[in-house]
């Protein structure tokens, strides 16, 4: 249905190769994720998960196939355009200006934003976060992991996407943090912004996500609701890299479990 | 790519199953050159010693930047500090050529070690930094420990080598002898060189280059290691000096110039950093043909300038694998 | 004797000093130390030279001549060479830039001949302060030296611009991730420094009277002693090291001899790296 909006897919990946250099991660990979879908990208180490965020923000080399955000290929587009499209990225491990203080780290993302307000744009976080505004004029390299990891959220929300990439945003952080850090997300996802979630926490993943992808040396294999696989099922993926046959029966006949 | 500590690439340059073909390669090349003073004349001929007296510290370069990693602007001054010992031995005690060469060589490696002390501890731009020091100071000292070296002046008169055989010997004096001994010591010192990078401690230092904590964790003695390689680039840049002030017998303080050490740097960079073949096209290119060609120095030096930029960016693994591209392609082994 | 040394001191450390900031912060966008930094220093010196020789001017206007003569080089240099170093390794840095002043330098020596010249212009009628006789310019390189340095700490810290060269500094990454302009950045970062280096070439030029295509080279080679012992990336470190250094060769100028000056800087270089390997600034601050 071309006309009807709501069922056009907001991301449309279609056999897509990429990687680093002459090393290539994603083959022919495929994926479409629904607007105001809250994906978990899953599957063993090496699996692609993070090159795909990264190849979708424009930090990977794409070597063939496209991504189609909001009905155009945003594939070999810089990382700028790609924010100005409306997609943001959170990297995994610390992605913040260590020596600079809270406040400043949020203007750095405000100027990204055309007609961006920095005072309006901190209290609109600092309302989402308000353990940063405690903390605003402290270096970011002084804050503890958690919070760090939600002053990078809060960049990036501070321009508003409507696709949200975060990558491991619970490693290395307290199990109170990690279960504040996916409130957060439930909320952002909430309010209508889509999120691409790499997480290695798979139980966290499962309750969080609405639809979970998993991935095998760089192509999706298996796709559903969260329902739709146990994890013995998952561990089973992880460890023989070979899908369960059940599982695969569910993908085609898209009937749940239970 | 094989020009960066972080290279991934740069392990099949010694990887390379086609040694056969890079020996039959060196042989021509070396018979080439026995024969070149039937055609060239004086100046070629001039401008070949020229550049094989550049190969030896742009070896030593080779050694420490394309094996160990590391990029020092030291080779000049252990280049210069051969220069002096040697010619100071032989004017002061009418030593023989050969023991020369070894007190240049080793005059070098001893400096090397003290001054590898504090230098090797450091890392990228502070050691960079470091090495550049030393040739100023190499500099400062030439020009003001005037008793010995005469300073500004510099010394003249060098003794041309000497030669012993059963018959007493012979003094080396036309052109063409130069040529022989220069190509000599050349081929002597890419053996010598290819030795010690095929041995164990060469493959100690690309491991080190390649991955230094890694190697560090599996027990192997990296700074160690550093050390030989440092010591040893000296080394190869000592003889070098040794034979450059016996060919031309004047030697002064403008040999610390960054002039030289940018030429070195040049040679290694622009043939091929951690490849032999790309350092011997590099002395050839870049020093004899410039030499033959009597461009004037400062077009030579915006070429040299512009050159540089050009490779870095287009062949960061310099022109010899350019060269050799079709050959290497089926015996590369890419690591990633 | 004693007050003449550190007048000298002062005053050649202010000079160092505004070429050494310039190549600290470009060092602190590119982790890639500019060889060519002293070249610009040369090129604002020329600039100046040529303004007041060939076209007749005055030295207070061939000042600015100079240094947008320098910034549109530097400009050029920005975005055919420096914006190719973003993420780079640092040897890919030293051997471009080290072209780049190969060129520079020669290209000024084919033009201009390789015969120093004289510079004829500035202030340099002595006046007396607190029982100090010195000459006018070198009042002014202090001061301008102190005005630069508070501009440059409040710029890093206030405007907009200034945050982003700390931002490229600290985490290129989380740059890319919250949309900054790196390339710009760095080009911007790389004209502000390159300028810098100019202004201290004119500012110096009346003092040192003579210039040659050459000269820059041990101007950059100082400056890597300075850059390092101030803490790479470290603008106030700079300043002190800068002065520290200048003080330094002024005493050893007067009191050992003028050549043994110009190995001051390394020797000093090489005992602190053997002590402190981060420099006698080192803190986590860089800006």
């Amino acid at each position: 249905m071309l006309d009807d909006l709501r069922g056009a897919p907001a991301l449309d990946i279609r056999d897509l190769r990429a990687g680093y250099g002459p090393l290539e991660i994603i083959r022919s990979l495929n994926l479409t994720v629904e607007p105001g879908e809250f994906v978990a990208l899953m599957g063993p180490n090496g699996a692609g998960k993070s090159t795909l965020l990264k190849t979708i923000f424009g930090m990977a080399t794409i070597t063939g196939g496209s991504i189609g955000w909001d009905g155009r290929n945003v594939a070999g587009m810089t990382p700028r355009r790609i924010l100005g499209a409306g997609i943001a990225y959170v990297p995994q491990g610390r992605c913040n200006f260590p020596l600079m203080s809270v406040d400043e780290n949020l203007d750095m993302a405000s100027y990204a934003v055309p007609k961006g307000n920095l005072k309006a744009d901190r209290d609109r976080i600092y309302d989402l976060f308000p353990v940063l505004h405690e903390r605003r004029r402290q270096p970011a390299g002084n804050l503890s992991g958690g919070e760090q990891q939600m002053l990078e959220m809060g960049m990036a929300m501070l321009m508003r996407p409507r696709l949200l990439l975060i990558d491991e945003p619970s490693v290395g952080l307290s199990p109170q943090s990690i279960q504040k850090v996916f409130d957060e997300l439930v909320a952002i996802n909430r309010g209508g912004c889509t999120i691409l979630l790499v997480e290695q926490n798979t139980r966290k993943a499962m309750q969080v996500a609405s639809r979970v992808a998993i991935l095998r040396l760089g192509e999706v294999i298996w796709t559903g609701p969260p329902a739709g696989i146990t994890f013995e099922e998952l561990g089973a993926i992880f460890m023989t890299g070979e899908l369960p046959q059940r599982a695969r029966k569910t993908e085609d006949s898209d009937e749940t479990r239970l | 790519m094989a020009m960066t500590g972080v290279n991934v690439h740069g392990s099949y340059i010694y990887a390379n199953p086609r040694h056969g073909l890079r020996a039959a390669g060196f042989a021509v090349l070396v018979i080439a050159l026995a024969a070149a003073p039937l055609v060239a004349g004086d100046y070629q001929l001039h401008a070949l010693i020229v550049s094989m007296t550049f190969l030896l510290p742009a070896l030593g370069l080779n050694l420490i930047l394309g094996y160990a990693g590391m990029l020092s602007f030291a080779q000049m001054a252990f280049f210069g500090i051969g220069a002096y010992s040697s010619a100071l031995t032989a004017m002061r005690w009418g030593t023989p050529f050969w023991l020369n060469l070894v007190v240049g060589g080793l005059a070098a490696g001893i400096v090397a070690v003290p001054l590898g002390i504090p230098a090797l501890r450091l890392r990228r731009y502070s050691f960079v930094m470091c090495t550049l020091g030393f040739a100023v100071i190499a500099q400062t000292i030439a020009k003001n420990w005037i008793s010995v070296t005469r300073g500004d002046l510099g010394l003249s008169q060098v003794p041309r080598p000497r030669i012993a055989l059963w018959n007493g010997g012979f003094e080396i004096t036309s052109i063409t002898s130069y040529y022989y001994l220069a190509l000599v010591l050349s081929v002597l010192a890419v053996l010598a060189f290819l030795t010690l990078v095929s041995s164990a401690a060469g493959r100690y230092m690309i491991a080190i280059r390649e991955d230094e904590t890694l190697a560090a964790s599996v027990g192997t003695p990296t700074w160690h290691y550093r050390m030989i390689a440092f010591a040893l680039s000296a080394v190869f840049a000592g003889v070098g000096g040794s034979f450059y002030v016996h060919y031309f017998t004047v030697i002064s303080p403008t040999v610390f110039d960054p002039f030289y050490a940018n030429t070195v740097l040049v040679i290694v960079l622009g043939g091929g950093v951690g490849t032999v073949g790309g350092v011997v096209l590099g002395s050839f290119l870049f020093v004899a043909v410039s030499e033959a060609l009597r461009i004037a120095p400062d077009l030579r030096m915006i070429a040299y300038g512009l050159l540089l930029i050009v490779i870095v960016f287009a062949c960061p693994e310099g022109l010899l694998p350019l060269f050799i591209r079709k050959i290497r392609f089926g015996g590369g082994t890419h690591v990633p | 004797m004693l007050t003449d040394a550190v007048v000298n001191g002062i005053t050649a450390g202010s000079v160092y000093a505004l070429v050494a900031v310039g190549m600290t912060i470009i060092f602190g966008v590119l982790r890639a130390i500019n060889f060519a930094h002293g070249e610009f220093y040369m090129l604002g010196t020329f600039g100046a030279w040529w303004g007041i020789e060939t076209l007749d001017l005055p030295y207070i206007v061939s000042i600015p001549l100079a240094l947008i003569i320098v910034a549109a080089i530097a400009l050029a240099v920005g975005v055919l060479v420096m914006k190719r170093l973003i993420d780079q390794p640092f040897q890919i840095g030293i051997v471009a830039t080290l072209g780049v002043s190969l060129v520079l330098q020669n290209v000024i020596i084919l033009i201009f001949g390789g015969a120093y010249k004289m510079f004829d212009g500035g202030w340099i009628e002595p006046v007396e302060i607190l029982g100090i006789s010195l000459s006018e310019q070198r009042i002014l390189i202090v001061v301008a030296a102190l005005v630069i340095f508070g501009l440059l700490e409040l710029m890093v810290h206030r405007t907009r611009f200034g945050k982003t060269i700390r931002a490229v500094s600290q985490n290129i990454e989380a740059c890319k991730v919250v949309g900054v302009n790196v390339p710009v950045v760095v080009i911007g970062t790389f004209v502000l420094g390159c300028t810098l280096a100019a202004l201290s070439g004119v500012l110096t030029a009346p003092v040192t009277v003579s210039l040659y295509g050459g000269m820059g080279t041990s101007i950059t080679v100082k400056t890597f002693a300075i850059i390092v012992m101030g803490g790479v990336g470290n603008v106030s470190g700079t300043l002190f090291a800068a002065w520290i250094l200048g003080l330094m060769e002024s005493f050893v100028a007067s009191y050992l001899g003028l050549q043994f000056r110009d190995a001051v800087a390394f020797t000093a270089l090489i005992v602190v790296l053997t002590l402190l390997p981060g420099g006698l600034f080192s803190k986590r601050e860089r800006f």
